[in-house]
């Protein structure tokens, strides 16, 4: 993907503290701080006249160590990075005056079927440095029309 | 589902088997379905956008939390409970099983619904995007988007390439 837009090489450096939880009396609070390591690259593609993104690749990777159950690791990927996808162009809680204007299912848009890019794949890796990983467990693609350029 | 005087019946048809259903008749006709018993019709949004309601109401999927109870009269109802086969899961539920098309399930009995009325009007193959276009009005919040058409894709492949061994 990275050669196809001759972007050469990206590297990305983060770091995630984990804090969270509820408070015991109001029950308010960061409820999850779980988190993995992992990275996904997409080629989209932006309607100039209406600002409407639309996603054609999609390469994911994620550090998941030692995969016991293969099924549920691919279904976990695919969850996560549908996720992803919905967090990043399409939901968003919005409040005016502290209500929530958008509380059901028709204002707050959800990934459906029709949103996953055409072409993705998806791997999970054992290692860490995830670019250089040689131990892919069960790469888990999806027929794809094109070859696939690896990030 | 309350019985008061605005209460009338309806009867139909639900997975073969005659039913009296009794109802205000605008009442959602999935509120009168879970009252039978039926409790694979799941009320999600309400709003007939997440597809979790989903029955066959004469082989055409539709989202009973928008339906009214009135418009079942005479009609023939399938949910997912009456998709087995002799008391055998159907084709389509056992690839559902064997592709883990699901993670929580809460989405799969409109998802199998669905999908079952794309196999049975689809005469060959089902590509990808034709699919998506059946199953579009479903969402699976756990995203099993891939597993589902993986499923959906490997039944079509079978039943047609039986439809091709029986001619």
């Amino acid at each position: 993907m990275l050669y196809r837009t001759r972007t050469g090489s990206i590297t990305g450096d983060g770091e995630i503290k984990t804090v969270g939880g509820l408070d015991p009396e109001t029950g308010q609070g960061i409820a999850s701080d779980h988190w993995h390591q992992g990275a996904v690259g997409v080629e989209a593609e932006v309607d100039l006249g209406t600002g409407k993104v639309y996603l054609r690749r999609l390469h994911a990777i994620a550090y998941a160590g030692r995969v016991v159950n293969p099924k549920m690791a691919r279904l976990q990927m695919h969850g996560s990075v549908f996720f992803g996808i919905g967090h990043a162009l399409y939901e968003e809680m919005v409040f005016e005056d502290g209500i929530l204007t958008n509380p059901n299912l028709s204002d707050y848009a959800l990934v459906a079927m029709g949103d996953v890019p055409p072409s993705s794949r998806w791997s999970c890796s054992r290692t860490r440095a995830a670019h250089t990983s040689t131990a892919s467990v069960k790469p888990c693609s999806r027929r794809s029309s094109r070859p696939s350029a690896t990030p | 589902m309350q019985e008061d005087d605005r209460s009338s019946t309806v009867t139909c048809t639900v997975n073969g088997a005659e039913t009296s259903l009794t109802g205000r008749p605008a009442t959602a006709a999935s509120a009168a379905l879970r009252q039978q018993g039926l409790f694979s019709v799941r009320e999600t949004c309400g709003l007939g956008v997440c597809g979790t309601c989903t029955v066959l109401l004469d082989g055409e999927p539709v989202s009973t939390c928008i339906t009214p109870l009135y418009m079942l009269e005479g009609r023939d109802v399938r949910t997912v409970e009456g998709l087995e086969e002799d008391g055998e899961l159907s084709d389509l539920q056992t690839q559902f099983t064997e592709s883990q098309a699901f993670q929580c399930s809460f989405c799969t009995p409109g998802f199998l619904l669905s999908a079952s009325a794309l196999l049975e009007s689809s005469t060959g193959d089902l590509d990808d995007a034709a699919i998506e276009e059946g199953l579009q009005g479903h969402l699976c919040r756990c995203g099993c988007y891939e597993s589902i058409k993986e499923a959906v894709r490997s039944c079509a492949a079978r039943s047609a390439s039986r439809r091709a061994g029986s001619l």
